[in-house]
């Protein structure tokens, strides 16, 4: 029998107790400063004001307390390059102008400098990344894909086996990268002309 | 009103089920997306939880039944949204369905009863704020502003917010009135949830002995900046101390303040009064305000069911005002307050008051009135007064249209068509004509960013001498013949 006290209370308490934000003591694992990449961004081009026509995109008539408007969009023309760029994302309109002042700033800079612009370079990164991520991707599903059917080889003659022994890892390693029927091919090449 | 095109009710019924219901209100389909978009996000942010199981496990069947509370959590989401959607397209303000309404920078509750902060507002206070922060002005020690007709409190966190940005070296003193209770409690709720963030939990004060204290230890540490010293009152402006007063209903204001022990001296007066006359109410306001928003906070009540010393200014203050002429100015019924306000503008000495106006028209009879009250500049703001557009010419002659009947007598209608293109009252920014800026004595004009007046007080003042008539000036003429008549006095005196 449960001789504990504590246990006859209402289990009331205890939610109550559970329902309060638990604190957090692990900050320190959060570090403040950003990491800094090898290659530094462009830093972000700051537009003049009065080169920018702004348009808060509002109905006519009368306005005040007349009217109860709902839409806070901002819609920014830049003057020398004509570019028109358009935020309604948030209800707050001083959020909408910040952040269409930034996609104006964007916009400009990809025009500008094309291929370094702070957008394109980030694009760039990402798209290495993700390239890098399937090429991984694919040599480890190609690597399985060597084991079973190296296995299955094994099983079937054992002449092949040893020739696959001999290449070197890099090379193995390029030709997994490779889609799968080439390389396949490629070993059946090497091994014909290795006798030779 | 046009209708909206079939096609577009069927595009909207194809981006979404729900989007043609708001089509009605917005009469847009992007801003009916986006207002969708909005109350989604709402409806997500709601602590929403579905009703507890039944704990009855006892029996095995029940156990197998799979857990299907996230199945049921969305069920209960979507006929939340559906809800407000259908309150929404029957005309309730967004922000009252949210909850809340941006105002500047701020993050406003706002909710029924109580008028919703306006975005013009928030940019004409923001811009005067802009001005008054400047580096440059010197400020008190402890700035003053009082806000009449508060609502929700929003000119005063606002006006706060924004000077703070840049002036940490002096201390804010803020007072918001305002009639209705709802108002009240919701200005004061509004100013627990600032003081509870922890951005701004230094930000905003109500005691004056919780100031002294920080003010104390501020010395300690000056980083932390200048505080903000937020009130809020139940007062009066329309109310006179010299009648009767009735039981349960708020003080005049001066009463109050004396009551409240606030300072007499205000430095900034602002006010976002009711300024719809009865006849624009039923006429130009939408729909969504006129059936959901406070009439007590749009439509001022009549100048005749208020004591005329409040209506005219008479007596209280200004003892040379000329009574025939607040009659011609405060005709329109849209104008009640106006007097009022710039008479306890004049008695709590402010340096710059900004009133908010509906149109044209009304600024301009509004900007008359302020030479009555020893306001020596005025100046006559857009929607967004810091923007010098092209396609809005700030002279004030072109966005001029005709000039309405609302004026009873014709002969004056015109006089006052013609000296409007002729005087100078600046008109500055960009949109609708939205508040007029007074500002009194070197102070206040440096305040403002004006050149100090010295010269135009003297040019005014010659021109007050002059017997000539021949230059229109801001002066209204019968005001010039009494100016003249009081300095003939004078000198035989």
């Amino acid at each position: 029998m449960n001789t504990n006290p504590l246990s006859r209370l209402p289990l009331r308490i205890f939610n109550d107790a559970a329902r309060r934000p638990p604190t957090y003591t692990w900050r320190a694992t959060f570090s403040t400063t950003p990491s800094v990449s090898a290659k530094p961004l462009p830093p972000r081009r700051v537009i003049d004001d009065a080169d920018i026509i702004e348009n808060f995109l509002k109905g006519s008539g009368p306005g005040g307390q007349k009217i109860n408007k709902t839409s806070s969009a901002v819609q920014l023309k830049h003057i020398p390059t004509g570019i028109v760029v358009k935020c309604q994302d948030t209800r707050s309109r001083t959020q909408n102008r910040k952040t269409a002042r930034k996609l104006l700033g964007e916009r400009i800079e990809e025009l500008e400098l094309g291929e370094q612009s702070r957008t394109a370079i980030k694009a760039k990164q990402k798209s290495k990344k993700k390239a890098s991520a399937d090429k991984k991707k694919r040599r480890k599903y190609r690597a399985l894909q060597g084991e079973k059917t190296a296995e299955e080889e094994e099983e079937g003659e054992e002449g092949e086996e040893v020739g696959v022994d001999e290449r070197d890892n890099g090379q193995i390693d390029a030709r997994l990268a490779e889609p799968g029927e080439e390389a396949a091919k490629s070993i059946d090449g090497e091994n014909r002309t290795k006798p030779v | 009103m046009p209708r909206i095109a079939n096609s577009i009710v069927r595009r909207a019924y194809a981006q979404d089920p729900l989007l043609p219901a708001l089509l009605g209100v917005c009469r847009d389909l992007s801003l009916a997306a986006n207002e969708l978009r909005w109350l989604r996000e709402h409806v997500d942010e709601l602590p929403l939880a579905p009703a507890p199981r039944p704990l009855n496990t006892s029996t095995r069947r029940k156990k197998r039944i799979p857990n299907n509370d996230k199945h049921r959590l969305r069920k209960i989401k979507e006929a939340k949204l559906r809800d407000l959607v259908k309150q929404r397209s029957r005309g309730t303000p967004l922000q009252y369905l949210l909850g809340t309404e941006f105002f500047g920078e701020l993050e406003l509750k706002c909710g029924r009863g109580v008028l919703v902060p306006r975005q013009d507002t928030a940019s004409t206070i923001a811009h005067l704020a802009r001005l008054i922060r400047d580096p440059r002005n010197t400020l008190p020690n402890e700035l003053r502003v009082l806000d009449l007709c508060t609502g929700t409190g929003c000119i005063p966190f606002l006006f706060g917010h924004e000077l703070r940005e840049t002036r940490h070296d002096i201390s804010y003193r803020m007072l918001g009135v305002d009639v209705s209770t709802d108002a009240l409690t919701l200005a004061t709720k509004n100013l627990r949830r600032f003081q509870r963030k922890p951005s701004s939990s230094n930000l905003f004060n109500t005691s004056t002995t919780e100031a002294k204290d920080d003010g104390e230890r501020e010395d300690g540490h000056n980083a932390k900046g200048a505080k903000v010293l937020a009130n809020f009152m139940w007062a009066d402006i329309l109310n006179s101390p010299f009648e009767p007063q009735i039981e349960n209903t708020p003080l005049p204001l001066m009463s109050a303040m004396n009551l409240a022990r606030h300072p007499p001296f205000w430095d900034i007066v602002i006010s976002n009064p009711p300024y719809i006359s009865p006849d624009a109410y039923r006429k130009t306001t939408a729909r969504s305000v006129r059936g959901f928003e406070p009439r007590l906070a749009l439509v001022p009540p009549h100048p005749s069911t208020i004591p005329s010393s409040i209506s005219t200014g008479v007596g209280s203050y200004t003892t040379s005002w000329p009574e025939k002429t607040i009659d011609t100015i405060t005709q329109d019924a849209g104008d009640t307050f106006y007097v009022p306000i710039l008479n306890i503008a004049a008695q709590v000495e402010a340096k710059v008051v900004l009133v908010e106006v509906a149109d044209v028209e009304q600024a301009v009879r509004v900007a008359r009135l302020g030479e009555n009250f020893g306001f020596e500049g005025v100046e006559i703001w857009r929607d967004r007064p810091d923007d010098t557009d092209e396609a809005f010419p700030s002279s004030p002659s072109s966005p001029y249209p005709k000039q309405h009947s609302q004026d009873s007598s014709p002969g004056i209608t015109k006089k006052r068509e013609t000296k409007e293109s002729k005087n100078d009252i600046p008109i500055v920014g960009a949109g609708n004509v939205r508040c007029v800026v007074f500002w009194r004595g070197n102070t206040g004009a440096a305040w403002l960013g004006k050149e100090t007046q010295n010269d135009s007080i003297l040019r005014s003042e010659s021109h007050a001498m002059q017997p000539s008539m021949s230059r229109t000036d801001k002066f209204d003429g019968r005001y010039h013949a009494d100016a003249l008549l009081l300095a003939s006095k004078w000198k035989g005196l």
